[in-house]
């Protein structure tokens, strides 16, 4: 890959929005009823129509859920594996998923539903996000090794809770807990927050993409060029937990897509950060519509 | 005006004494050879002196200003630093790495301009590897790798350059060209450097000052021919050592 110029920049986030949008229309039009590009082009304009309150109030809003969960684990995936610098990690290697998981569980255990879970789900991830930054911390500096192995222990932690409080539930409530855990559109709320904060996560990020670079190539190497690691850190730490948080809380824990988007955008396109970041975002989300219209149409309903 | 200066520094790790009240003066067109033992606190010393390590006690001063008070961007400006390892957790080319060297100039938003590329290109030409500006750094051999790492440098333009091993993984002819490179860069207006060297034969022909760190806190600053003697030689290496001299010159050899 020759070195990242504007114009390289634009064209390929250009042809990856494009994508996007492709893959929009597509979950748009495709599911257990099939429109047509002239019905969908009628019911943008036509309130009164079926294909209206279809395309507006069922499949737009879950899509763009869809699309804001894979944006949010995608970009969540390439800070953690910047800020680990190891190409394995993805957004769930430090616990985060693992206390949502035992939040949102616990909630169905309750009894609760609603925001209950949303709440519940949150909660768990935040404080797995805190107690693994503060174990890390210890006496002596922040090294990614031990930030890495606390954070599998706690997933690992959380694993054994999460194991038992399936052991425990009630039969009925054991199908609803397993959809959560595989990671369930058909619940998520509106997607207006989670499109937000993916939105503003990007933007925080895309100044320090630069330095994001270089720290990938040793935290040595990168404040012998000017970069002030330690804070860097701390900040790629706390908003991937959070970018995370919000994505689990949406729409449980969903793999792959944090783990797998940014070496697909790497291999195309190398790992300069300032298109390494915003391609993982448009990418992540496709691959999540794309995957949701085939999970709605190759065994629909 | 003196591109590096300590006083009174005072440097410790693991419990070993570095130096206890080091003052070193590094003046432009000066190369210093840093000489010890393996584990004596070469690389240690280093960081400290590249601000990347607090020093128990004493002062930095870069061109006259205080270490403490400058911006790490600050420090990236006037000193650059090679590393005894290179890390490439990811893919890149070796024109991307090189270009690394201009991260300290420019603003997050801004790109590389023409001239940031020519100057890679150009350190890539003198270090003999722009044959490899599109090669993967990965598929790099060793010496491949350091002649890279020394291309950031070059394209990071700064005024003193601190040298950890520069001839690890070299061979004879590269060796020689890195060395002479140096001296003719330290030789620009404005420039010197501190490198740490394995070869005494070699910091006796390239360079003009020495550090010799003995351990326990004893150091040895001056002259090439003031400090580099079979006497000194043989206590800083604990090895015996034999002064060869001839008409191309001299050499120390190991018993």
């Amino acid at each position: 890959m020759a070195v990242l110029t504007r114009a390289r920049f634009t064209l390929t986030l250009t042809g990856l929005a494009t994508l996007a949008l492709l893959s929009l229309l597509w979950g748009i039009s495709h599911g257990s009823v099939e429109l047509s590009i002239g019905q969908l082009w009628q019911a943008l304009f036509d309130s009164e129509q079926l294909a209206h309150s279809l395309i507006f109030e069922l499949r737009l809003p879950r899509l763009l859920s869809a699309f804001a969960v894979g944006g949010l684990l995608a970009l969540a995936g390439a800070l953690m594996q910047t800020l680990l610098r190891n190409p394995l990690a993805d957004p769930y290697v430090l616990g985060i998923s693992g206390g949502a998981a035992v939040g949102a569980l616990l909630v169905m255990l309750l009894g609760l539903g609603g925001i209950w879970l949303s709440g519940g789900s949150f909660a768990g991830a935040l404080l797995s996000m805190l107690l693994v930054f503060s174990l890390a911390h210890g006496h002596g500096s922040w090294t990614t090794t031990r930030l890495l192995l606390t954070g599998v222990i706690v997933a690992a932690g959380w694993g054994a809770v999460i194991s038992f409080i399936l052991a425990i539930s009630p039969d009925s409530d054991l199908r609803g807990m397993l959809f959560w855990l595989m990671g369930d559109f058909s619940r998520a709320g509106a997607p207006g927050t989670a499109l937000l904060i993916m939105l503003a996560g990007l933007g925080l990020c895309l100044p320090y993409a630069r330095d994001l670079t270089q720290l990938g190539r040793g935290e040595l190497q990168a404040r012998a060029l000017g970069v002030g690691v330690n804070r860097l850190r701390r900040g790629i730490y706390l908003l991937a937990s959070l970018l995370t948080a919000v994505a689990v809380t949406q729409a449980g824990s969903i793999g792959f897509v944090g783990l797998v988007v940014p070496h697909m955008v790497r291999l195309a396109v190398g790992n300069d950060q300032r298109l390494l970041l915003p391609a993982s975002v448009l990418l992540g989300g496709t691959l999540l519509v794309c995957a949701d219209t085939l999970a709605r149409t190759l065994l629909a309903p | 005006m003196s591109l590096l200066q300590t006083k009174g520094l005072a440097l410790a790790i693991g419990g070993k004494q570095i130096c206890h009240a080091l003052d070193l003066e590094i003046e432009p067109g000066q190369r210093w050879a840093l000489l010890g033992r393996n584990g004596i606190g070469k690389t240690t010393l280093l960081h400290c002196l590249a601000g990347l390590r607090h020093p128990a006690g004493g002062e930095r001063l870069l061109e006259n200003d205080k270490l403490d008070r400058l911006t790490q961007q600050e420090i990236a400006r006037r000193l650059g630093m090679l590393f005894q390892q290179q890390e490439d957790a990811f893919a890149g080319t070796v024109m991307e790495t090189a270009l690394i060297g201009r991260h300290p100039y420019l603003k997050s938003w801004q790109w590389e301009s023409a001239q940031d590329q020519q100057l890679a290109l150009d350190a890539l030409k003198r270090l003999q590897i722009d044959h490899l500006a599109e090669r993967q750094v990965t598929t790099l051999s060793g010496g491949e790798r350091q002649r890279l790492a020394l291309a950031t440098l070059l394209t990071q333009q700064p005024g003193l350059l601190l040298l950890d091993e520069p001839c690890n993984h070299l061979d004879i002819h590269q060796q020689i060209n890195v060395l002479e490179l140096l001296k003719a860069w330290s030789d620009q207006a404005g420039h010197a450097c501190l490198m740490s060297l394995h070869d005494v034969n070699l910091a006796l022909r390239y360079c003009s000052h020495a550090l010799l760190l003995f351990g326990h806190g004893e150091v040895v600053t001056g002259t090439i021919e003031e400090t580099l003697t079979e006497r000194n030689l043989e206590r800083l290496y604990l090895h015996p050592i034999e002064k060869v001299s001839g008409e191309w010159g001299q050499a120390f050899l190991p018993r």
